[in-house]
């Protein structure tokens, strides 16, 4: 198997461990852009664009409530991010026993 | 997105970089490792503590009551070392959850609903152990047998439902063993009884724990 062939969206240190933190938690759990920010070690510029990225693939979804400073963003991952990151796992473990 | 006005979204790092399937593969391993245990609500070293707290309290309370002919109950200083760190215990499970649930919605919300049946289960007991008094029930069973076996059937009882209701062995697996130990407690008397629960608790929370940590190591 060639690493081009897995997915180059997930394939980023960034958006791997943005994927990887939102898979510990059960399926629909959502996780807000705080704590998401501060497990993940990004800025908070950062880490909107490749959310925005993971959402435009719908990997990821937001849902912002409030306004102003008492604005909160929770984030999940979606049953496709779910399965794209378990496919994106097994390509990784293919790739790793031909090398 | 909250913040979002705050910073520039110019500089964006990892973006391009070219990533070793091997880094990433323990990349994601290692994230993972880290996330569940900073949302792990059962830690093993709280787990592990409980079984010294509840050996200590319930052993004190057996010692202030082994011997009593007849029986009258535990002593005030008993009581007070079983409920100082039955509250200690409770505080540092409830520091836990709320570090671990810090920003998660969904399962926060489950959560307050199960405390809100523990505190009604809670009341319910206490309550029930006054209605023994009140119906002229011997100091055995109102300041022994219950006390040291009852609240154990009532847990047992919510994680068997929870666990049937969600589908989930390791709920029911503990549901089984708290009310196994609430009947054995029971059987044991009222002076055994503070002893066989205390024990039989520490066992669970022990093999919880070893279950706990093999999980985070597979």
């Amino acid at each position: 198997m060639a690493i081009d062939e897995i997915d180059p969206l997930i394939h980023v240190p960034a958006r791997l461990r943005i994927m990887a933190t939102l898979a510990s938690l059960p399926a629909g759990d959502s996780l807000s852009f705080t704590r998401l920010q501060d497990m993940i070690g990004l800025s908070s510029g950062n880490l909107i664009t490749h959310l925005r990225k993971l959402e435009d693939a719908t990997y990821v979804e937001t849902d912002k409530s409030g306004n102003g400073a008492a604005s909160r963003t929770q984030v999940v991952l979606t049953s496709q991010g779910r399965d794209a990151l378990d496919a994106y796992a097994a390509s990784l473990r293919r790739i790793i026993e031909d090398l | 997105m909250e913040q979002e006005n705050d910073t520039p979204e110019t500089s964006i790092i990892d973006e391009e970089g070219e990533l070793d399937p091997r880094v990433a593969a323990e990349l994601l391993v290692s994230t993972k490792n880290r996330a569940q245990r900073q949302f792990d609500v059962w830690p093993p070293y709280l787990l592990f503590t409980g079984v010294v707290i509840f050996l200590f309290a319930y052993g004190a309370v057996w010692w202030s009551v082994r011997g009593q002919h007849p029986y009258i109950g535990p002593s005030g200083w008993a009581l007070a070392i079983m409920y100082g760190c039955i509250v200690a215990w409770i505080a540092a499970v409830v520091t836990v959850l709320q570090r671990a649930n810090s920003g998660v919605s969904g399962r926060s919300k489950r959560q307050r609903a199960f405390r809100m049946g523990y505190i009604i289960i809670i009341i319910a007991y206490s309550a029930y152990q006054g209605a023994l008094y009140h119906a002229g029930a011997s100091h055995a069973i109102v300041y022994g047998v219950y006390p040291a076996s009852v609240q154990w059937l009532f847990a047992g009882t919510a994680f068997v439902t929870i666990g049937a209701i969600r589908e989930e062995l390791p709920a029911l697996t503990l549901g089984g063993a708290l009310i196994a130990i609430g009947v054995a407690s029971a059987f044991a008397g009222p002076v055994i009884g503070w002893l066989v629960s205390g024990i039989g608790l520490a066992v669970v929370l022990a093999c919880f724990g070893v279950f706990r940590t093999v999980m985070r190591r597979a």
